[in-house]
C-alpha cells in the first residue's frame, strides 16, 4: 500500500471521531506550547541581561569580594566577606599602567527625600564611575575629586528620582536629604532603564568618602576597573589580582573581565533555560501517554475492522502503517497547532508582565515539535504493533 | 488441482475444553468446480473455510493451494494470496460500517496497490453487476440485508478471485434475492471461477455440481451431480449415524 493511501486510511479513522482525536491532541498542543512559552521566558532574559553585560563595554574589569565570577557567588548577595576599600582602587589605579580608572561603588538602601520621601539606592563612588560605567550626565556636573577630597555632600541623582523628587522642577541647587544629612544636587544622569525587575535610575551618587562616614564603612560592595584599551583587559586583570592580593596577602576576592561574567552568565541562564523546557517537555510526555491510551481504545474497539482489512489482504505493515501515521498525525497537528499556541502564549505572557522579556528561538520551535513527532512515534509503536499482530480470523470474530 | 487438502485436523483449544473442528479432511477441487459444503451446524464447515481461504491455519495436515503448500506460508505471504487469489463472502458480510459500498469495494485493490482511478472504475463496474449502481454512497448501515450481501460479493469479486469462498451466502435473504446471488454465482463459474459454498439450503445446493457433507469434522459424503438431474436430488433429511453415506 502506497504511503498516500496508509495517510488517507489515518486520516479517516481520526475524523471519524473527531472530539476524541481533539482531546488527544489538545495533551500535544499545550505540550509543545508550554514549551515554546517557557523556553521563550528564558531566552529573553538571557538575551537581555546579556545586552547590559555587554554595554559594559570590553575593556571593563570587575573585582567584587570573596571568590568566584562576579555576581554568581553568594558572597555579593548576602554581604562581602572580604574588605575591598577605595584605598585598593586607589593603588590600582595607580600602580598599573594597563589601568586608566577604578571606580569603586559603595552601596546602601537610603531614604531620600525633598518633599516627598523616596526608598533610593545610595551610591558612594569616585569621580570617574561616569566614565567607566559610560553613564553620562543629563544635566549638571558629576562631582570631582576635589568634592571627594573635601567630604562635600553634594549629590547626582538618577533619573527616576529626579522624576518622583522634582517633577516639573529644576533638581540642580535644591537640597536633599538622605539619611538625616542634606546635599546639595549638583547633577542628574541620563536615564539608564531596567533590567528585568531592577530600576537602574533609583539612584542617588555621592562622593564616596561622605558614604564611608555616613554609612560607618569602608567597605566597598564593588570596583570598576577600566583598562586603557580593550587589548591590555588580560594585563589589568593580572596587575589588579597581583596588587590586591599584595595588599590583602590573600586571594579573597575574583576579579572578572567583561566576557567571563557573560559566559558564566549565560551558563547559568542556559541551564535554567534548559530545565524549564525539561519542564515543559514532561508534559509533552503525558500528552504522548494520552496519545497511547487513546490508541489502545481505538484498536480494540476496531479489532473488527482490523479483521476485515486483513481478511480481504492486509499486510501486518499496512495495518501498522494505518494506525502509526494516525498517532503520529494527532502529534504533528498538535505540535503545529502547539507552536501557535506557543507564540500566543509568549505574546500574551510579554502584555501581561511587560518587564518579563520573551524570546522565541528557532531551536525551541525545532526541538519542541521534533520531540512531539518522536512522541506520537513512540506512544504510536505499541498499539500500532498490537494491531498489526492480530490474528485475522480471531479479529473477525470479536464481538 | 486449485486446492488439495491431506490428513488435515483442526483442533480449537487445549486440555478438557478442546475440540476437533476438523478430522482427517482429505479434499481435492480442481480449477472450474462449483461445489457446496454441507452439514449440522457445528460440523466444521465454517472452520474449513477458513482454512481453504487461507485465513486460519490447520492443526495438522498438509494444504496446498494452487500446488503451494500453505502451512509454510507466514501471514504477510498470506495476505497476499488472499488479496490476488481467493474471494471471501461472509456470512455476516463484515464490511466497513464506516465506509461507503464504494470504499468497501475498493478495499481489496488498495492492498492490492491499484491505482485510486482505476479502483473506482473496477468497484463501480462491479456495483453495476451486483445492481447496486445507485447505492455507492451509501454505508452498510443504510443498505438492505440482500443489497450488503452483494456489495460483499462485489468487494469479493474486483481482484479476479481464481476462487470465490462463500460462507452462507443466502443465509440472511429471502429466496429471491438467494437465487440472483446464486445466479451471479452461475455466471461467475461460467467463467471459470472455482466456487464454494457452504449452505443448509438444499435449494442453494442444487446450483452446486458437486456437495460435500461433513459432519462432526469429518467428510461423511462427496457426490457429484450433474447440473441436468441435480434438481431435487438432495434429500430434505441426511440420515442420521456418520458412517451412513447419504442417500442421492
Ligand atoms: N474459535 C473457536 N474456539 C473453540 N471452538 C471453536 C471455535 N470455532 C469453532 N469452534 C468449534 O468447532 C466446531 C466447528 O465449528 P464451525 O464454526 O466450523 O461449525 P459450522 O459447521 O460452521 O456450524 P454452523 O453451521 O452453525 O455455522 C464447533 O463445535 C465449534 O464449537
Ligand atoms: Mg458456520
Amino acid at each position: 500500500m502506497k504511503l498516500f493511501e496508509a495517510l488517507r486510511v489515518a486520516f479517516r479513522g481520526l475524523t471519524a471521531n473527531k472530539m476524541r482525536s481533539l482531546l488527544t491532541m489538545l495533551g500535544v498542543i499545550l505540550g509543545v506550547g508550554s514549551v515554546i512559552t517557557l523556553v521563550s521566558i528564558g531566552e529573553g532574559v538571557k538575551s537581555s541581561i546579556s545586552k547590559q553585560i555587554q554595554g559594559l563595554g570590553s575593556n571593563l574589569v570587575l573585582v567584587t569580594p570573596g571568590t568566584g565570577t562576579a555576581g554568581t557567588n553568594a558572597s555579593t548577595l548576602v554581604g562581602s566577606v572580604s574588605k575591598l576599600t577605595y584605598d585598593d582602587a586607589l593603588a590600582v589605579e595607580r600602580h598599573s599602567p594597563s589601568v586608566r580608572n577604578v571606580a569603586p561603588l559603595i552601596e546602601s538602601s537610603a531614604t531620600a527625600q525633598y518633599k516627598d520621601r523616596k526608598t533610593t539606592l545610595l551610591s558612594g563612588t569616585t569621580e570617574s564611575y561616569s566614565e567607566v560605567r559610560n553613564i553620562p550626565v543629563a544635566f549638571g556636573d558629576f562631582f570631582s575629586l576635589g568634592d571627594i577630597r573635601g567630604y562635600r555632600a553634594v549629590a547626582v541623582l538618577g533619573d527616576t528620582v529626579r522624576k518622583d523628587l522634582f517633577p516639573g522642577v529644576n533638581p540642580l541647587g535644591k537640597t536633599i536629604r538622605v539619611n538625616n544629612k542634606d546635599f546639595k544636587i549638583i547633577g542628574v544622569m541620563k536615564r539608564k532603564g531596567r533590567t528585568l525587575t531592577i530600576d537602574n535610575d533609583n539612584r542617588v551618587f555621592i562622593p564616596i568618602t561622605v558614604a564611608e562616614e555616613l554609612l560607618g564603612t569602608k567597605q566597598v560592595n564593588m570596583m570598576f576597573i577600566q583598562s586603557r584599551s580593550p587589548d591590555v583587559v588580560g594585563d589589568a586583570v593580572a596587575d589588579s589580582k597581583r596588587i590586591l592580593r599584595e595588599r590583602h596577602k590573600k586571594t579573597d576576592f575574583a576579579v572578572s573581565e567583561q566576557k567571563d561574567i557573560l559566559s558564566a552568565f549565560q551558563g547559568i541562564m542556559g541551564v535554567l533555560t534548559g530545565m524549564l523546557g525539561g519542564i515543559a517537555g514532561v508534559s509533552l510526555l503525558v500528552g504522548g501517554i494520552g496519545i497511547m491510551n487513546i490508541m489502545l481504545v481505538t484498536v480494540t474497539e476496531r479489532t473488527r475492522e482490523i479483521g476485515i482489512r486483513k481478511a480481504v489482504g492486509a499486510k501486518r505493515r499496512d495495518i501498522l502503517a494505518q494506525f502509526l501515521l494516525e498517532s503520529v498525525f494527532v502529534s504533528a497537528l498538535g505540535g503545529l497547532i502547539g507552536i501557535a499556541a506557543g507564540f500566543a502564549g509568549a505574546r500574551l505572557l510579554k502584555e501581561a508582565v511587560p518587564r518579563l522579556p520573551t524570546v522565541i528561538t528557532p531551536w525551541s520551535i525545532a526541538v519542541a515539535f521534533l520531540f512531539a513527532l518522536l512522541v506520537g512515534l513512540f506512544f504510536g509503536i505499541y498499539p500500532a504493533r498490537k494491531a498489526a499482530r492480530l490474528d485475522p480470523i480471531e479479529a473477525l470474530r470479536y464481538e | 488441482m486449485v486446492i488439495k487438502i491431506t490428513d488435515m485436523y483442526k483442533n480449537y483449544g487445549r486440555g478438557s475444553s478442546a475440540v476437533t473442528a476438523l478430522r482427517k479432511v482429505n479434499l481435492e477441487i480442481s480449477p472450474g468446480e462449483i461445489i457446496a459444503i454441507m452439514g449440522p451446524s457445528g460440523s466444521g464447515k465454517s472452520t474449513l473455510m477458513n482454512i481453504i481461504g487461507c485465513l486460519d491455519r490447520p492443526t495438522k495436515g498438509i494444504y496446498r493451494f494452487k500446488g503451494k503448500n500453505v502451512n509454510s506460508l507466514n501471514d504477510n505471504q498470506l495476505a497476499e494470496l488472499r488479496n490476488k487469489h481467493i474471494g471471501f463472502v461472509f456470512q455476516n458480510f463484515n464490511l466497513l460500517s464506516r465506509a461507503t459500498a464504494l470504499t468497501n469495494v475498493e478495499l481489496p485493490m488498495i492492498y492490492a496497490g491499484t491505482p485510486a482511478r482505476k479502483r473506482r472504475t473496477i468497484a463501480m463496474e462491479l456495483l453495476e453487476v451486483v445492481g447496486l449502481q445507485d447505492r455507492i454512497n451509501h454505508k452498510p448501515s443504510e443498505l438492505s440485508g440482500g443489497q450488503k450481501q452483494r456489495v460483499a460479493v462485489a468487494r469479493a469479486l474486483v481482484n479476479h478471485p481464481a476462487v470465490l469462498l462463500a460462507d452462507e451466502p443466502t443465509g440472511n435473504l429471502d429466496s429471491k434475492t438467494g437465487a440472483e446471488i446464486m445466479k451471479l454465482f452461475d455466471t461467475l463459474n461460467g467463467i471459470g471461477v472455482t466456487v464454494i459454498l457452504v449452505t443448509h439450503d438444499r435449494e442453494v445446493a442444487n446450483y452446486a455440481r458437486r456437495v460435500v457433507y461433513i459432519r462432526d469434522g469429518e467428510i461423511v459424503s462427496d457426490t457429484r451431480t450433474s447440473k441436468e438431474s441435480g434438481e431435487g436430488k438432495i434429500p430434505d433429511q441426511m440420515p442420521a449415524g456418520p458412517k451412513y453415506p447419504p442417500s442421492f
